[in-house]
């Protein structure tokens, strides 16, 4: 292979290497919104009441504790992540799930139902996309020119 | 004796600028440990930026006014990692990497033009950063959220295209910073941001080593000897400002997830102005510029920062005063350097004529 | 050095740049371990051969040569001075093409460097290799050992003594594999005495190991004491190329010049009354790039025409220029007994003087007005001419009869071919150009005229012309006269006595009848100066 060839296989591969990595970057520095919900579903027809509290944490940090119909707000980064739910009391007597949940690129938010979860649903039922309800009209913003004490504040 | 008035006289500017600071300290009341802790901080944000600018001195191409074209590139990257919520490090990474084509696309064209303004490449390379100031607020207030789609409603104008005035970069903020934390004394230091900058040094340093190097400096001092030799010298410009113009992406990108808030229209804009008077401020000259002027520069300029508007407002009661001197302290001192570099080269090329001369009576 | 190929051959080189031939009919072998001597005048075709030599693109750009170069034995037509340097042709300039912040060792490698290679360059290309500054010394010192000279590979070409430079230049040209022919072009030239001797030594010991060379000097001196056979060149012609123990410095000076033309005399001689020159100039330095004057000492009798002669680029288009106040310029000049300030131009014209400018579309008209304005505007700045007093002198108002007819006055006189004293100057001819700038100077009546060049890219029958209206200003009205020229033969038919500027400096002083081999010796800077009060 001539020393040009070798040089331009060298490039795209390493060009090739780029790309990936920057996919890979963009996938698990993705943060999304996480809504763990507690709340009852119906899945199929068949109702999942929701459990009194439960124990929730995400990825093996410090577990939370949701009272029935409660809703927790929890900032995630990746697209993979644990989700271990511990219920105290209830129905189905004391019990810990633990199952993994993925999330699509492009999802900004998503809702977790923890009874879903609990019930053994399949991964579409329990990790549902969320959407935020369309933007009312914000007062219009206006330019304003800046002067550069803000780009150097000195707080 | 003689020794010691030449090395005066060659940090006359930094010793200067170290006395005016000396004199403000005490008159600002700043507690120290404050003042070190800024200086720290602002060492980090800003020395990379700095930086960017020796590779075209060292071609002959004088201070890159040009290089505000790369900070466009690098905020160009933050605004789409911020779009993708895609945060810490890799998040930073990412607009780094999606940054440097930006980069090397703009730098390319500054090269390029400024190949055809030889002599006047400081002017050009300052009225071609206008010029890309409109092609970005072009793509920014118009192009994003319309032709390029944006995600996330929250950085889009309420009209539904162009990003808002400030971007909260909250999800890269301050990851460098912290990505090694260390304390010393109540002092925080950004360990691993001056790890980077230790290796663009180090870069700067190896750079300076390679063939390109040589041949960046043998372009800087004389482009027709160069071209004689064979160097090919308009490419040889031309990569030092791509190089430049790459390093202040960097430098834009670093500095901006310091201050952990992007004004999306005019945080580049004083970026050339403000690295151009701190390189100067470090001693360095239109034709000669190092590492340690580029270190020394940005702890001076930025001592000089912090400490006039409240050495100001306690000497004359006004603040104001202080916003003033060191508006009028950065461009004054790049006034100041262009003029000393015309005369100086002036009355070198007199000099050199002068010495032909006879011992002729008068003069 | 018998048998095998020369390292050069030419043959039958010729060369025009559209109309002007600059080269006929050029051969010249030069041997391996050879040193061929090249003189000639300016504009003799020396540069030109060169150019050609290194397949300078300009050649090829204005339509190419005839004849042809062989290098050691094979045709060559080089496209770039890269070809000619790898088939191991060097050149020396004239001018240093050193980097100053460079050391020896750098410059001498410039753009040869020996590199390291490393994992980067498979990717980025080998710019990205690091520089083996170790090898880089060695070959250096290298190069400096076969030369053979005292020189610091690490040393800073900045602080060089100038000759260390030269040094540098010739090692960077040994440094190159193969070098074959080794062109310099004045090498001495900035040198002192010394420094020369030292450098003429090395020469010809390189010489003795086998590289020959071709080497340009205006110094006739240096150039028999180093070469085995000198080669003369006179309008693009080679006119001589004998082995150097057949000539002399006076043969080559008149080979230079031309011999033919020695036989013509110059005008016939006049006296001068003794007493107060009109000028006299004393260290004259003027500051005028790629013509410094460094010292110069001269005076001009009143009435009198002096010429004042020279090789481009030693300065004797500086006089002039200088006097007038056009570049920076010191020295004591008085003039009329009375010192002249110099750096004003208005103060010398005002003083009486004009000045006839070498640079005729640049200084000396205005090419988008008139012949009338042109002859009119000098003498109605400084003297008021042709200015009709208005309200009692309070505003003066430009008379367009009076300065259409001083126009046409010297539209005869000087027979300026145009359509009328209204065509704009910058339609006009070169010739007639030149005949509208000598119009104005004559019309400011200047005591002292000093012409630049006066007969410079004109034709033969404007050249008789103006040198006739040059002499009838000077006998009609007692208009002493400078003349600058380049054209030894015009000067002798023109002048009173010729002076010689050589470096800067005044080299000698000689009647118009001298013997044009004389004056050719002065240009050369090979005869000592005669006392300048000679006359």
């Amino acid at each position: 292979m001539s020393r040009t060839r070798r040089r331009a296989f060298l490039r795209a591969a390493l060009l090739a290497g780029a790309v990936v990595l920057g996919a890979w970057l963009a996938r698990t520095g993705r943060a999304h919104t996480l809504f763990l919900d507690n709340a009852a579903v119906t899945l199929g027809g068949q109702e999942h009441p929701a459990p009194g509290a439960v124990e929730v944490s995400l990825d093996g940090g410090k577990p939370e504790v949701l009272e029935q119909a409660e809703r927790a707000m929890r900032q995630v980064v990746g697209p993979v992540h644990r989700l271990a739910i511990e219920v105290r009391q209830g129905p189905g007597g004391p019990r810990r799930v633990e199952r993994e949940i993925r999330l699509p690129f492009g999802w900004d938010a998503a809702v977790v139902s923890l009874p879903a979860a609990l019930a053994g649903a399949p991964a579409g039922a329990v990790v549902t996309r969320w959407q935020p309800p369309p933007p009312e009209d914000a007062p219009a913003e206006q330019m304003i020119q800046q002067k550069d004490a803000d780009v150097l504040p000195q707080r | 004796m003689n020794r010691l008035r030449r090395l005066l006289a060659e940090n006359a500017v930094v010793l200067l600028f170290a006395a005016l600071i000396a004199a403000a300290i005490p008159l600002s009341g700043a507690p120290p440990l404050y003042l070190l802790q800024e200086v720290l901080t602002r060492l980090g944000r800003n020395a990379v930026l700095v930086l960017s600018l020796l590779l075209p001195v060292m071609a002959g191409m004088g201070l890159n006014f040009g290089m505000v074209l790369g900070a466009m590139a690098g905020q160009i990257g933050l605004i789409l990692v911020t779009d993708w919520a895609i945060v810490g490090l890799p998040g930073l990474t990412l607009a780094a990497m999606l940054a440097t084509p930006v980069a090397v696309l703009l730098g390319w064209l500054c090269g390029a033009v400024l190949n055809r303004a030889k002599g006047r490449e400081m002017v050009t390379g300052y009225i071609l950063g206008f010029f890309v100031n409109g092609l970005y607020q072009l793509v920014v207030l118009y192009a994003m959220g319309s032709l390029i789609p944006m995600l996330n409603p929250e950085l889009v104008l309420s009209r539904g295209y162009g990003v808002r005035n400030v971007i909260n970069l909250t999800g890269v903020r301050q990851v460098l910073d912290r990505l090694v934390p260390a304390r010393i004394g109540g002092i925080q230091l950004p360990v691993f941001t001056y790890a980077l900058i230790a290796a663009m040094c180090l870069f700067v340093v190896w750079f300076r080593r390679t063939k390109l190097g040589q041949d960046m400096r043998a372009v800087g001092q004389d482009r027709a000897v160069a071209d004689a030799a064979g160097i090919p010298v308009e490419r040889t410009r031309i990569l030092a400002i791509v190089l430049s113009t790459l390093l202040a992406c960097y430098g834009q990108i670093v500095f901006l997830q310091n201050l952990g808030t992007l004004n999306t229209y005019n945080s580049h804009e004083q970026a050339g102005m403000f690295s151009i008077a701190a390189l100067l401020i470090g001693g360095a000259s239109v034709t000669r510029a190092s590492i340690p002027n580029v270190l020394v520069g940005v702890v001076l300029f930025h001592l000089l920062f912090i400490v006039s508007p409240t050495a100001g407002k306690n000497l004359v009661g006004s603040a104001q005063l202080g916003e003033y001197f060191r508006q009028f302290v950065s461009y004054g001192v790049i006034a100041v350097a262009l003029v000393l570099y015309a005369w100086r080269k002036q009355a070198g090329e007199q000099q050199a004529r002068a010495a032909l001369r006879g011992p002729g009576v008068g003069t | 050095m018998v048998g095998g190929a020369p390292a050069l051959r030419l043959r039958g080189i010729g060369k025009s740049f559209g109309e002007s031939r600059v080269l006929e009919d050029v051969s010249l072998e030069v041997a391996p371990g050879e040193v061929v001597g090249l003189v000639g005048e300016n504009g003799a075709g020396k540069s030109t051969l060169m150019r050609i030599l290194f397949g300078m693109p300009i050649i090829r750009e204005t339509g190419g040569y005839q004849g042809s170069v062989e290098v050691a034995g094979q045709e060559v037509r080089f496209r770039s001075p890269f070809d000619a340097l790898d088939a191991g042709i060097g050149m020396v300039h004239q001018e240093f093409s050193l980097l100053p912040g460079f050391t020896a060792a750098e410059n001498i490698l410039l753009n040869r460097e020996p590199l390291r290679r490393s994992a980067l360059d498979e990717v980025f290309g080998e710019r990205l290799s690091l520089l083996d500054r170790a090898a880089m010394e060695a070959r250096a010192r290298r190069s400096i050992e076969r030369l053979g000279v005292p020189l610091d590979p690490a040393m800073l070409v900045k602080e060089m003594p100038v000759g260390h430079r030269q040094f540098t230049e010739i090692a960077r040209e040994l440094g190159r594999e193969g070098l074959r022919l080794l062109v310099l072009d004045e090498p001495t030239a900035v040198l002192t005495e010394s420094e020369a001797a030292t450098l003429l030594g090395r020469l010809r010991a390189l010489a003795a190991e086998g590289v020959a060379m071709i080497f340009i000097s205006h110094r006739l001196g240096e150039v028999l004491s180093l070469c085995q056979r000198v080669a003369v060149l006179r309008d693009g012609r080679l006119v001589q190329d004998l082995p150097a123990g057949r000539t002399s410095v006076r043969g080559l000076a008149a080979a230079m010049v031309g011999r033919e033309m020695a036989a013509a005399t110059g005008a016939e001689p006049r006296t001068f009354p003794a007493g107060e020159p009109l000028l006299e100039v004393e260290g004259l330095w003027v500051d005028m790039p790629g013509e410094t004057v460094r010292d110069a000492t001269f005076s001009v009798a009143r009435g009198e025409i002096l010429g004042i002669g020279g090789l481009a680029g030693q300065g004797k288009l500086g006089i002039p220029n200088g006097l007038m106040g056009l570049h920076p310029a010191g020295g004591r000049v008085r003039y009329r007994g009375r010192p002249l300030p110099l750096g004003e131009p208005r103060a010398a014209l005002e003083a009486g003087l004009a000045f006839v400018s070498e640079d005729r579309r640049g200084v000396g008209l205005l090419l988008d007005e008139g012949i009338d304005w042109n002859v009119a505007f000098g003498a109605m700045q400084v003297q008021g001419a042709c200015l009709r007093p208005l309200l009692g002198g309070l505003l003066q108002w430009r008379s367009d009869a009076a300065m259409a007819s001083l126009a046409a006055g010297y539209v005869k006189e000087l027979e300026i071919r145009c359509t009328g004293v209204r065509q704009k100057a910058g339609t006009l001819s070169g010739g007639n150009q030149q005949k509208v700038c000598l119009a104005r100077a004559f019309a400011l009546s200047p005591e002292l005229l000093l012409v630049a060049e006066p007969t410079r890219g004109i034709d033969v029958g404007a050249k008789e012309l103006v040198l006739a209206a040059l002499r009838r200003l000077n006998r009609e009205r007692g208009t002493t006269i400078v003349v600058v020229s380049s054209e030894l033969h015009e000067l002798r038919s023109l002048c009173d006595r010729i002076a010689i500027v050589y470096e800067g400096r005044i080299a000698g002083h000689l009647p118009a009848s001298a013997a044009l081999e004389e004056l050719g010796l002065l240009m050369a800077g090979a005869a000592t100066a005669p006392p300048p009060e000679a006359r």
